[in-house]
């Protein structure tokens, strides 16, 4: 287990290392520049803060800086806000976006698992569909969509709840949903068909003809059979979750992640840029790997050496 | 001695139907089975692939899958009709006085769960009053019973360490955890290579004995039924064809068909070169059953009558039943080999 730790690790580095160097390369190679553009800029002053931000120098050299600030734990200041270094940016946006993001992933859980089980048990009848209905929207309608809608009936008409903000707990209610609707959906439909799988195995029935409840028949011996696919796609949907959605983040006002992401992209802050995608990588990096430790956990014929 | 004044057979089964909702429609596949399993029997049910005897054997527990359903008929133990039995009580029977060892030990035991568990589970269930140490102490007496080695050692160990024999004797472990009065194994050696087969065999041989239980063996094997079984019922096409002790039905069957099965199987003594001897034809299909004797259509004796009425149950002799138009009395002498050489019946 710990060798396997240790290779994981090393793979992981070796990861981040041709991430690094594939992001940073391809991102000089989309045209223009952070100072290029309509910002009024005359060429002179351009050319200075190229010359101070090395941006004059070749790709593999900037490469080079970078990694050396990198090791640092430098993220580098951004191009476009002044004053403003990337590392600022993740300290002052991740708390709200991992906010949100831990209320989502526990909305997701608490509700898909019981939708999905409740399908399941009651295959075919009323549950089911009502439970593949709502699953169904949440898969196919939009997050900015379901937001809008939240907004419309909980704010404006019900005015039960904030329209925006992350000042209060209150205002992360209508986030969560948005956010987290789509994985709930999607979780529930997997979990039910999992589930539905396992519940014609061999071993379902031979539990049963022990006299055990039925109860303790899914409790005990289908539902930890039942989550192992769906463990799988948990470690993605958290990562996703926690590092914020733009779209939910915009709609909500809430000071996040997300619009670095999408502003560093349209403004060719570079530096942010290559910040969050380290961040969201290093994050999904780790998930997916202690998602594969936990299946040594679960399921005891997973045997990592 | 006559079978019917056999004062309680352990188990009766009168009249059974099971039916499966399929995407074809309704699928009779038990179509009205009669039979009683009595104390001590070690009773064979063969039939090959589709004949019924599996689906009459889940229909006992009621441990159909979900488009599955008993459409009719009794199935009574200890005085109560299964068939009709709230959830609760059926619990109780299940396991505890009818317990089951299942085809296929890779898939029938939980994967994620130590087998040392999955047995206690069982023990734990009927037996409220023991303490955890003492279903422990009883699931490592019950390992070691159906010899598995190093029992503490392996009462951690997950089914997916031990072999296929390994994982079957576990399976009868967990099946003779509470001592039932009746065993049902559906095919218990089937999925097995044939010396570990003998080896299981003379287990649940040795554990009748031992445990005074009546046995129901399901299998599609007929050296299995000739070594074990005390009687025998033959299903074909979801009826039952021929019933009797296993020394008459193998030395003289009185339905064609399983004479056809007894003579399909093949002979060391016999000549080297010697064709092997098969029933032609294929069993029926189920969602459109032939509506008289499913044997019928393969059957070298078969006459109209047979094409167009179920056969009614012979009594030979009370031990003896067959379902065969060639044992009417009005039936003819002629081409008859159940009428001849003054063995009418």
């Amino acid at each position: 287990m710990l060798r396997y730790a240790i290779k994981r690790t090393a793979m992981s580095i070796l990861t981040m290392f041709a991430l690094i160097c594939l992001t940073f390369i391809m991102m000089h190679a989309i045209p223009g520049g952070p100072f290029t553009s309509d910002r009024g800029l005359s060429p002179s002053v351009e050319a200075a803060l190229n010359e101070k931000y090395h941006l004059g120098d070749s790709v593999l050299v900037q490469l080079r800086h970078y990694m050396k600030d990198l090791a640092r734990g430098d993220l580098g200041v951004s191009y476009q806000y002044r004053g403003k270094s990337v590392n600022d940016f993740i300290t002052s946006g991740f708390p709200v976006s991992g906010r949100l993001g831990c209320a989502a992933i526990v909305f997701v859980l608490l509700t898909s698992v019981p939708l999905g089980v409740t399908a399941a048990l009651k295959n075919g009848r009323w549950q089911d569909m009502a439970v593949m209905g709502i699953a169904t929207l949440g898969v196919t309608i939009p997050s900015f969509v379901m937001a809008t809608m939240l907004i419309y009936i909980f704010s404006y008409r019900l005015a039960i709840l904030p329209t925006l903000g992350a000042s209060s707990w209150k205002g992360y209610i209508l986030p969560t949903i948005a956010l987290g609707g789509y994985s709930m959906a999607f979780l529930a439909r997997l979990i039910r068909s999992s589930l539905l799988e396992v519940m014609g195995q061999d071993y379902i029935r031979t539990a049963r003809s022990k006299g055990i409840s039925e109860f303790r028949v899914v409790t005990r011996h289908a539902l930890r059979n039942a989550l192992i696919p769906v463990i799988t796609v948990l470690g993605p949907t958290m990562a996703n979750l926690l590092t914020g959605s733009f779209v939910v983040e915009s709609i909500f006002a809430m000071p996040g992640l997300g619009i670095h992401f999408v502003s560093g992209i349209s403004n060719r802050d570079y530096t942010t840029i290559m910040g969050m995608t380290i961040f969201y990588a290093t994050f999904l990096i780790a998930i997916v790997f202690i998602v594969d430790i936990f299946y040594c956990l679960i399921d005891p014929r997973i045997k990592y050496d | 001695m006559n079978a019917r004044s056999e004062p309680n057979p352990i188990l009766s089964v009168r009249n059974l139907r099971t039916v499966f909702e399929t995407g074809d429609g309704l699928v009779e596949a038990v179509r009205g089975v009669s039979f009683d399993l009595r104390h001590k029997d070690v009773l064979g049910i063969v039939g090959e692939s589709g004949s019924g005897k599996t689906v009459t054997s889940m229909s006992i527990l009621r441990l159909l899958p979900p488009n599955g359903f008993i459409a009719g008929g009794e199935i009574i133990f200890d005085g109560s009709d299964l068939v009709k039995m709230g959830t609760r009580v059926l619990r109780r029977v299940r396991g505890n006085r009818i317990a089951m060892v299942f085809q296929d030990p890779m898939t029938s035991l939980n994967p994620l769960m130590p087998i040392g568990k999955q047995v206690g589970e069982m023990i734990a269930e009927h037996r409220r009053d023991m303490s955890a140490s003492a279903v422990k102490a009883e699931v490592l007496r019950l390992l070691k019973l159906v010899s598995i080695p190093e029992p503490d050692v392996r009462y951690n160990s997950y089914p997916h360490e031990f072999s296929g024999g390994m994982r079957q004797r576990v399976t009868i472990a967990m099946a003779i955890a509470c001592e039932p009065d009746i065993l049902i194994a559906d095919e218990p050696t089937t999925a097995l290579d044939v010396t570990i087969q003998e080896q299981i065999l003379i287990l649940l041989g040795g554990l009748r004995d031992r445990l005074d239980m009546s046995v129901m063996f399901i299998t599609h094997d007929l050296g299995v039924v000739a070594e074990l079984c005390t009687r025998v019922i033959v299903m074909y096409g979801g009826l039952i064809m021929e019933e009797g002790s296993t020394a008459d039905v193998f030395e003289r069957p009185m339905h064609p068909y399983t004479a056809g099965l007894l003579a399909s199987v093949p002979n060391l003594a016999s000549d080297k070169g010697q064709k092997l001897s098969s029933i032609s034809g294929s069993p029926p299909d189920m969602t459109h059953p032939p509506t008289g004797c499913p044997y019928s259509p393969r059957c070298g004796h078969a006459r109209n009558l047979c094409g167009a009425y179920v056969p009614p149950m012979f009594d030979a002799d009370g031990e003896r039943k067959s379902s065969c138009w060639l044992l009417a009395s009005e039936a003819p002498f002629e081409d008859n080999p159940f009428k001849r050489g003054g063995r009418d019946v």
